[in-house]
């Protein structure tokens, strides 16, 4: 395959090429995020229906006054669980998904068109697993760090110890400041293990070492884009709020008119949480497969900015292969 | 410029494709998104902003606001006076500020040809108005058919409605200039000349479509949504077939100016024009109205249409 000819780009050029990227490959995209986390989708919208509705159920029967039985606990621990294991599926999904779409991206950045089934057959592969094993780490990294310094606050409060109050409090402003840092160094690490097939300590590397000297503009380029981007989702999600919490929305209108009229209805409580487990699991899913046809694509198209930054497709040796 | 102009075999009114996005050949979809959603971005952010400060130092300076739906709206009317200040200065500054320092620097030098500020007939400008007028009464029907669908309570849509309804004639003046003349301004040069005209040079008519459908969803308000949506598709018709502002942007205006001309109460109990539900019959004869003055419009602006240019040859 002959060298790549990409040049570094200008903050106009990276939003030139990303609109053009999204436009070459949404229909792609749009079918392996509907695939992977349509399914997923439905399954949260049923698990939050279950739950809310159990929930539902046990706010009709109980009186307030009560204090909670065994079985009552067990009813919410329940509601917990399926609103959990839908809310694993999405991030599942998502993770899944993320990975089929920063190798179509990449592709298409690189010259080569593939179609959504070869992203998919490229994406269960021990790849994904590093990708998955790399966001478990790097949460893991990322908790630690705020984690840490949160509890020296809670103790130094406990023990009534101004100074490690103190202490926690401003290792948890610094923390946050070095999260953020790392969030943006390590923004690069999908591409690397999807695109190159690096290993997860390496893919922290490889894109640790792409950002460096450049983080303050990866930074405001990657903040304008997530702006842009959350932006974008919100305008577009407006009538689907409407359509897919309508009961809700309905419920809701008749508590406030309830109130109005000083009439106390509990039912109408119940008929809103009722209304609301389904419309959530498939608002979350809508929302989820808009962000995944935009998002990893703007890690991609950055991400070969910044190795044409470093030179890297002025070099035959260094042309992309496809792994 | 004006020896560009006297070489060009094209009309005086030509837009010159000179600015650095032209200029560099990148996509003139990228640029009309990027300028739609940075300036979205800007707008709704620095306006947010904005208002939760004038709030919270009305809120701070007047006290607490009470529990009913009475003393809700009437901690709302304090409100309402910073809001209307926080909405004009914004659509000003975050909204028309910069899509003329966009059009001006990536694409034309001409800015006021390029968003189309000159032309259009009389009769143009006057259709538009009337065929707004026609299409008003059933747009509300939707709109009131929405409300009563979801029962949202009469006392809410007061609150809802209050930030439009004005109590004496300077107020009245003041809310035609911020709801009226600011929007009617500022959104069509935002929405119709910039947005819609760069789609336009690719997507020709259907940007008309799109662009009105973004202008639904950017007013953030889904039981409008559909009325908004079609006002938007009338208003990008107009400027598209004219190829003008003034048609849309008067008509934006007078649909904004009866909504403000609904809700004023010359005294606090009595309004101008009595409020409640649109009746049908009156739908019923508006919109074949609206529909015929729609095809005496189209027929009208036949001869400007067929003879302007659309495409631009790039710088």
């Amino acid at each position: 395959m002959a060298p790549l000819s990409i040049a570094p780009m200008t903050l106009g050029d990276i939003f030139d090429r990303l609109f053009k990227l999204i436009g070459r490959t949404w229909i792609r995209n749009l079918t392996i995020a509907v695939i992977i986390l349509g399914p997923a989708g439905l399954i949260m919208g049923a698990s939050a229906d279950m739950g809310f509705s159990e929930l539902a159920e046990l706010m009709e029967n109980r009186d307030y006054v009560d204090p909670f039985t065994a079985t009552e606990i067990s009813t919410l621990l329940g509601f917990a669980l399926w609103f959990a294991i839908g809310l694993t599926l999405m991030l599942i999904g998502s993770v899944i998904a993320t990975v089929a779409v920063t190798i179509v991206g990449c592709a298409e950045m690189s010259g080569e068109s593939l179609s959504w089934q070869e992203a998919l057959s490229r994406t269960f592969h021990i790849r994904v697993v590093k990708v998955f094993g790399q966001y478990i780490l790097e949460g893991t990294l990322f908790t630690a760090i705020i984690a840490i310094p949160y509890i020296l606050l809670i103790i130094g409060i406990a023990v009534d110890s101004v100074a490690l109050g103190f202490l926690g409090g401003f290792l948890i402003f610094a923390g946050i400041l070095i999260v953020v840092y790392l969030g943006i160094s390590f923004a690069f690490t999908v591409p690397a293990i999807s695109w190159e097939d690096a290993d997860v300590i390496e893919s922290f590397k490889r894109s640790w070492t792409l950002v460096r000297g450049h983080w303050w503009r990866t930074f405001g380029i990657l903040i304008l884009m997530g702006l842009m981007v959350s932006f974008a989702a919100s305008i577009i999600m407006t009538p689907f709020y409407l359509i897919f919490l309508w009961d809700f929305f309905k419920a809701y209108f008749d508590a406030i008119s309830a109130i109005a009229t000083g009439e106390n209805d509990p039912t109408i409580f119940v008929t809103m949480i009722k209304s609301l487990g389904f419309g959530i699991g498939i608002l979350s899913g809508i929302s989820s497969i808009l962000q995944l046809i935009v998002t990893p694509l703007y890690s991609v198209v950055m991400y070969f900015d910044l190795r044409a930054r470093r030179g890297e497709f002025s070099q035959a040796s260094a042309s992309i292969t496809i792994p | 410029m004006a020896d560009l102009v006297s070489q060009s075999p094209y009309p005086e009114n030509f837009v010159h494709l000179d600015g650095s996005w032209e200029q560099s050949g990148r996509s003139v979809n990228t640029a009309a998104l990027l300028g739609l959603l940075g300036i979205g971005v800007l707008y709704f952010n620095g306006q947010s902003f904005l208002a939760v400060a004038a709030i919270g130092i009305t809120k701070l300076t007047q006290g607490d606001a009470g529990r009913s739906f009475e003393d809700l709206l009437s901690s709302f009317r304090q409100f309402v006076g910073p809001l209307r200040v926080v909405v004009f200065a914004t659509q000003f500054l975050l909204m028309l500020a910069p899509t003329l320092f966009l059009v001006k620097r990536w694409h034309s030098s001409n800015v006021k040809a390029y968003v189309r500020l000159s032309g259009g007939s009389f009769a143009d400008i006057l259709l538009a108005i009337l065929i707004t007028m026609a299409f008003l009464p059933a747009g509300n029907y939707v709109a009131e058919e929405f409300v009563r669908q979801l029962g949202i309570p009469e006392k809410l849509m007061e609150i809802n409605t209050e930030i439009f309804t004005s109590r004496s004639p300077m107020e009245l003046l003041w809310l035609v200039i911020v709801v009226c003349l600011t929007p009617a301004l500022c959104e069509e040069l935002f929405f119709r000349g910039y947005v819609q005209r760069t789609f336009e040079r690719t997507m020709d008519w259907r940007s008309v479509v799109l662009v009105g459908v973004i202008f639904g969803l950017f007013h953030f308000n889904p039981l409008g949504l559909l009325t908004l949506s079609v006002l938007g598709m009338l208003l990008g018709y107009f400027f598209y077939r004219s190829r003008s502002i003034f048609p849309s942007m008067a008509a934006h205006f007078t649909n904004n100016l009866i909504a403000v001309g609904v809700l004023y109460r010359p005294s606090d109990e009595t309004a101008l024009f009595p409020a409640g539900s649109i009746p049908l019959w009156l739908v019923g004869i508006t919109l074949p109205i609206g529909i015929g003055l729609l095809f005496l419009y189209h027929s009208r602006t036949a001869f400007r249409f067929g003879a302007d240019p659309l495409h631009e040859p790039r710088a």
